[in-house]
């Protein structure tokens, strides 16, 4: 199950600079762990031990996943997932 | 009375204006990108006050962006010059605008005082404890603010109304710590604040005009620039939001701790 992936800026270190990139996992927690075996250290950036963190939101396609099932929300071959932090400037 | 966009062109003709925005107030926190995309447009469609609150000073690096200032400002203070700007607009628009320009910075010890008594407040500040205090005052103080961020490429606005609909802390919850690079290294591009803003003045129009509708209430617009893609997002209420649950009563400064310039 190829699910494309939304590497906001802050986290592109971890991802050789790349802004997207392809994961695998039928749920979206299967998918952190994917990107994490990929890209040492993400996960730990996007969840702390009570799920995601307060500052950064994970939309699946147009749905922020904490009005969907969190980090149990299933997800869908050709699903687009974003990783959207906080951000401050203006 | 139908609220009337001003659609109107140039000065002199018939540009009448709305009488809805012309007696409506509004606070500009932050004089920056966002607020030179922004407040044009509402001085332009004839909203008849605007005060500016901004503690900064323009300087160069900020001109490829912050479309209020000219080489010639850079050493001075950002609030009276982008006042004087949006009046210049407002006059050229065929209106008349009041305003005050207030040097100095919004803090939890002022921003209860600062917001009472406008009918919005726009808010483009540079930093998450300046955008988290703007919430928290706002929604304390049942002033309606429409706010945004921009960082590189990628932006979001939204606009929140007292006691109706998702806060900024229905979406983000809290300050991030300290782990994000900060703002000065990550830069902004100016279609990114130029997006952003002119989509924060469409959001504050319509609530000024009572124009907004349920799907502005709970949207986030997130603006991915270089994917090209600008998403509404649906943000209901979060149940556990500190702001809107009632757990945050008053503005506690150990709330925004010293400002974290994130990105």
């Amino acid at each position: 199950m190829a699910i494309t992936v939304r590497i906001p800026t802050p986290l592109r270190t971890l991802t050789e600079g790349r802004d997207e990139v392809t994961a695998k996992g039928a749920t979206i927690r299967e998918l952190i762990d994917d990107l994490e075996s990929n890209y040492p250290g993400i996960k730990d950036r996007l969840c702390d031990e009570k799920g995601v963190r307060r500052f950064v939101n994970i939309y699946q396609n147009e749905e922020d996943i904490r009005f969907l099932d969190s980090l149990d929300t299933a997800l869908a071959d050709g699903d687009s997932v974003s990783i959207v932090p906080a951000i401050a400037g203006g | 009375m139908t609220p009337q966009l001003p659609v109107t062109s140039h000065a002199g003709s018939d540009a009448a204006p709305s009488p809805s925005l012309s007696q409506r107030r509004v606070l500009l926190v932050g004089a920056g990108g966002l607020g030179s995309a922004a407040a044009p447009i509402l001085a332009r469609a004839g909203v008849g006050h605007i005060d500016v609150l901004d503690d900064d000073r323009v300087e160069a690096s900020n001109l490829q962006r912050q479309t209020l200032y000219s080489e010639a400002d850079c050493g001075r203070p950002k609030a009276p010059l982008a006042l004087e700007r949006l009046r210049a607009q407002a006059t050229a628009a065929g209106y008349q605008l009041q305003g005050v320009a207030r040097e100095m910075r919004l803090l939890p010890g002022n921003a209860a005082q600062l917001v009472a008594d406008y009918d919005l407040v726009l808010e483009g500040a540079d930093n998450h404890a300046t955008k988290f205090l703007v919430a928290d005052a706002c929604a304390l103080g049942g002033v309606p603010a429409v706010q945004g961020g921009a960082v590189r490429w990628v932006g979001w606005a939204m606009a929140s109304r007292p006691g109706r609909g998702p806060c900024l802390r229905c979406v983000f919850e809290d300050m991030p710590g300290g782990e994000q690079p900060d703002c000065a290294a990550a830069g902004v591009v100016g279609p990114a604040v130029g997006v952003i803003g002119a989509l924060q003045a469409a959001l504050a129009l319509k609530l000024l005009l009572g124009l907004h509708d349920r799907s502005d209430a709970g949207a986030l617009y997130s603006l991915s620039g270089l994917h090209g893609s600008l998403r509404r997002i649906r943000v209901p209420r979060r149940p556990e939001c500190a702001l809107c649950s009632g757990h945050i009563q008053h503005i506690d400064p150990k709330r925004y701790a010293p400002p974290q310039c994130a990105a």
